[in-house]
């Protein structure tokens, strides 16, 4: 009886010791990687009074830059590639941000969504590209600002007013995809 | 504040026993159902005839009769230029509209019985609808809009609360106007909503209380109400349908019928037989009842500028509203104490040629406020001549506001617009709500004078579903986010 007893109670340690070899966290690494010192000789540090508070604050690596729309308003282009690259600019941002659909608003609005001011600070569009005017807005190769014409989430309508600048006159050219 | 618990993602074996139970029992009433269905449609059996329900209220409309028309303009009404600015304040207005201001000298006098300090004008062309506002059967909403929790400027700019999703967007605006749950997704309209509650006030569901003039929309959809969509001209009936003992085309249809009516192996197939056989059966029914239905005599407008008494030539908004005026004047035949109706007029997207570059007051918009202000006006006679002015309440709802200031042609899609609601119960010649600061970049603007709403369309539906008889208890139901709102009645019925 005694023998089974122990028995019973080295089966139970046994599966007490497995379980918790099974459950334990992770062991952390004991060394971490020596940081790069090319990256740390790049950090200005902004005056002799910076603490250890603002060593931490390295900022995020740069993103990579979208050449996605690197070719809006090329001379080797026409208005229609202009529009299509515009549509397919509103559909990639639509991808990566299934549950909101396109951005919304004024032209400005949405050029600033497009070049960074959203929740990922997703720049599909760069902040400096060309084609964006003084005011923020995404300007057609005429130098008009696009109008964006929201028909509903994933469907937006975009027009350029055309050689003659001026919108709702013959010469503008849509695309609604 | 009520605490729920996060749904598990995974279910406990007892939540999984308990609904695979819920399952079978719902497969069970299913079957019931479709089963019902086919009894229904063996007992409207084309040689049955129509079945009109054999009631008492037969003589004419009671007096616990109610009726509300929601009233939509597709496209977003620029109310900007329904309700105008007056005195010191239409030099700003002018500026700011530049080409879309309609000249001081020519606007409506418009006298609210409260004033918040500054003076209005109508647009010229609502003449009809100032008449009705002045003898106080009509009042305006100022400045009403989707909205998921009140919002100030100071908090649309820092976003820290949340937004209707996708503003300025025609559908998404569209259907959150209809659902008015714009932070969920929602099946259902509030006005099925509102249905599903009050159904059982009727004696008869053969032909559903809410009824579409526009086809389908959100606005209706309920959990248990059907929309049942009819024309200007009566029901809708299947292509070639005939009662023609002789013809070939009453041949067919004699012999689609019973092949509608029959018993099918498959249960889609028995369903699909129902549903075609019981759309045939209404088709009948409401025609029938319509033809025996007391004749409107009220003239409506037509679209050459005249009027008509007989429903020829008349104008899409008129011709929609007339056909609304005599399934009111059925529904004692049909069984009906409440009726919710949708009639929309489309063309409001008027981003360019808003205005006639020779004449400031005449131009699409104008045009289309005319068709809006002589077609209620109409309608509203009508339902004088049926006795239930009192009963029928007609509102106005668009896709958002336009933009204040020009884009040179026209306007652009907005937020916040101004709404109003006609009828013998509207306490009328009044400006509820708040009428925005009309200042570009002013506290209620976010940019070209799309005003953050001052009241939401959770409030604006409240105040009609109550005078429809949803009580507050069961106003949440209707409408989920009222509790998020000072004022669930705003007092206009």
């Amino acid at each position: 009886m005694l023998r089974q007893n122990a028995l019973t109670l080295a089966l139970v340690a046994a599966i007490a010791v497995l379980v918790w070899l099974f459950l334990r966290p992770a062991p952390t690494p004991t060394s971490l990687p020596p940081p790069a010192p090319a990256a740390e000789s790049k950090i200005e540090l902004p005056s002799a009074a910076t603490d250890q508070n603002q060593k931490s604050k390295i900022p995020p690596p740069a993103p990579e830059r979208s050449t996605l729309a690197d070719a809006l308003n090329s001379p080797a282009a026409t208005i229609d590639d202009d529009l299509r690259l515009v549509a397919l600019v509103l559909e990639t941002f639509r991808s990566n941000f299934p549950r909101s659909g396109n951005p919304v608003g004024l032209n400005s609005e949405i050029t600033a969504t497009l070049t960074g001011q959203n929740q990922l600070r997703l720049a599909l569009i760069p902040p400096d590209h060309p084609a964006i005017n003084r005011e923020g807005e995404l300007t057609d190769r005429w130098g008009t600002p696009f109008f964006f014409h929201a028909e509903s989430a994933t469907r937006m309508t975009i027009t350029s007013a055309g050689p003659d600048k001026k919108l709702h006159t013959p010469d503008d050219e849509s695309f609604a995809p | 504040m009520n605490k729920k618990s996060a749904p598990s993602p995974k279910p406990t074996r007892r939540e999984f026993l308990g609904s695979a139970c819920c399952a079978a029992v719902g497969t069970t009433g299913l079957l019931s159902a479709l089963g019902s269905l086919r009894l229904m449609a063996a007992a409207a059996s084309p040689a049955n005839g129509p079945q009109v329900p054999s009631t008492a209220a037969a003589s004419g409309i009671g007096s616990d009769y109610k009726a509300l028309i929601c009233l939509f303009l597709n496209g977003g009404n620029d109310a900007n230029n329904l309700i105008i600015p007056t005195g010191s304040d239409y030099a700003a207005y002018a500026s700011a509209r530049s080409n879309l201001a309609i000249p001081q000298a020519s606007l409506l006098p418009f006298n609210p019985k409260t004033s918040d300090g500054r003076t209005w004008g109508l647009h010229p062309s609502v003449a009809e609808l100032n008449t009705l506002f002045n003898s106080g059967q009509a009042a305006f909403l100022a400045n009403v809009g989707t909205l998921v929790y009140p919002t100030t400027k100071t908090q649309y700019n820092a976003k820290s609360v949340p937004l209707p999703p996708q503003l300025f967007s025609h559908s998404d605006q569209q259907v959150q106007w209809q659902h008015s749950v714009p932070d969920k997704p929602t099946a259902t309209g509030w006005g099925g909503r509102v249905a599903d509650l009050v159904n059982n006030l009727n004696t008869s569901d053969q032909i559903s209380m809410s009824v579409s003039l526009a086809g389908k929309n959100t606005f209706e959809i309920g959990s248990k109400v059907s929309q049942y969509s009819v024309s200007t001209s009566g029901a809708v009936t299947l292509q070639g349908s005939t009662s023609s003992a002789t013809s070939a085309d009453g041949i067919r249809f004699r012999a689609q019928k019973d092949i509608f009516a029959q018993g099918q192996s498959a249960l889609f197939e028995t369903a699909f037989g129902s549903a075609s056989g019981d759309a045939i059966v209404s088709a009948d029914l409401l025609n029938t009842v319509l033809a025996a239905a007391p004749a409107i005599t009220t003239p409506f407008p037509t679209t050459a500028g005249t009027t008509s008494t007989t429903g020829t030539g008349l104008t899409s908004a008129a011709s929609q509203l007339r056909m609304v005026a005599r399934l009111i004047g059925a529904s004692p035949t049909l069984g009906l104490k409440r009726q919710i109706f949708f009639v929309q007029l489309g063309g409001w997207d008027t981003h360019a040629a808003q205005l006639n570059n020779t004449d400031p007051v005449a131009g699409s918009h104008a045009g289309l406020l005319q068709q809006i202000s002589q077609a209620v006006n109409a309608f509203y006679k009508a339902t004088v001549e049926l006795g239930v002015a009192n009963q029928v309440t007609t509102f106005t709802a668009s896709d958002f506001g336009r933009t204040y200031r020009s884009n040179g042609d026209g306007s652009d899609h907005g937020w916040g617009s101004h709404a109003f609601v006609i009828g013998g119960a509207v306490k009328g010649r009044e400006l509820y709500g708040k009428m925005p600061t009309l200042t570009i970049n002013g506290p209620d603007d976010t940019g070209q004078g799309r005003w953050i709403p001052t009241t939401s369309v959770d409030e604006y539906a409240a105040t009609l579903a109550t005078w429809f008889g949803v009580s507050a208890t069961d106003l949440p139901t209707v409408l989920p986010n009222i509790g998020r709102f000072a004022k669930p009645n705003l007092g206009f019925l």
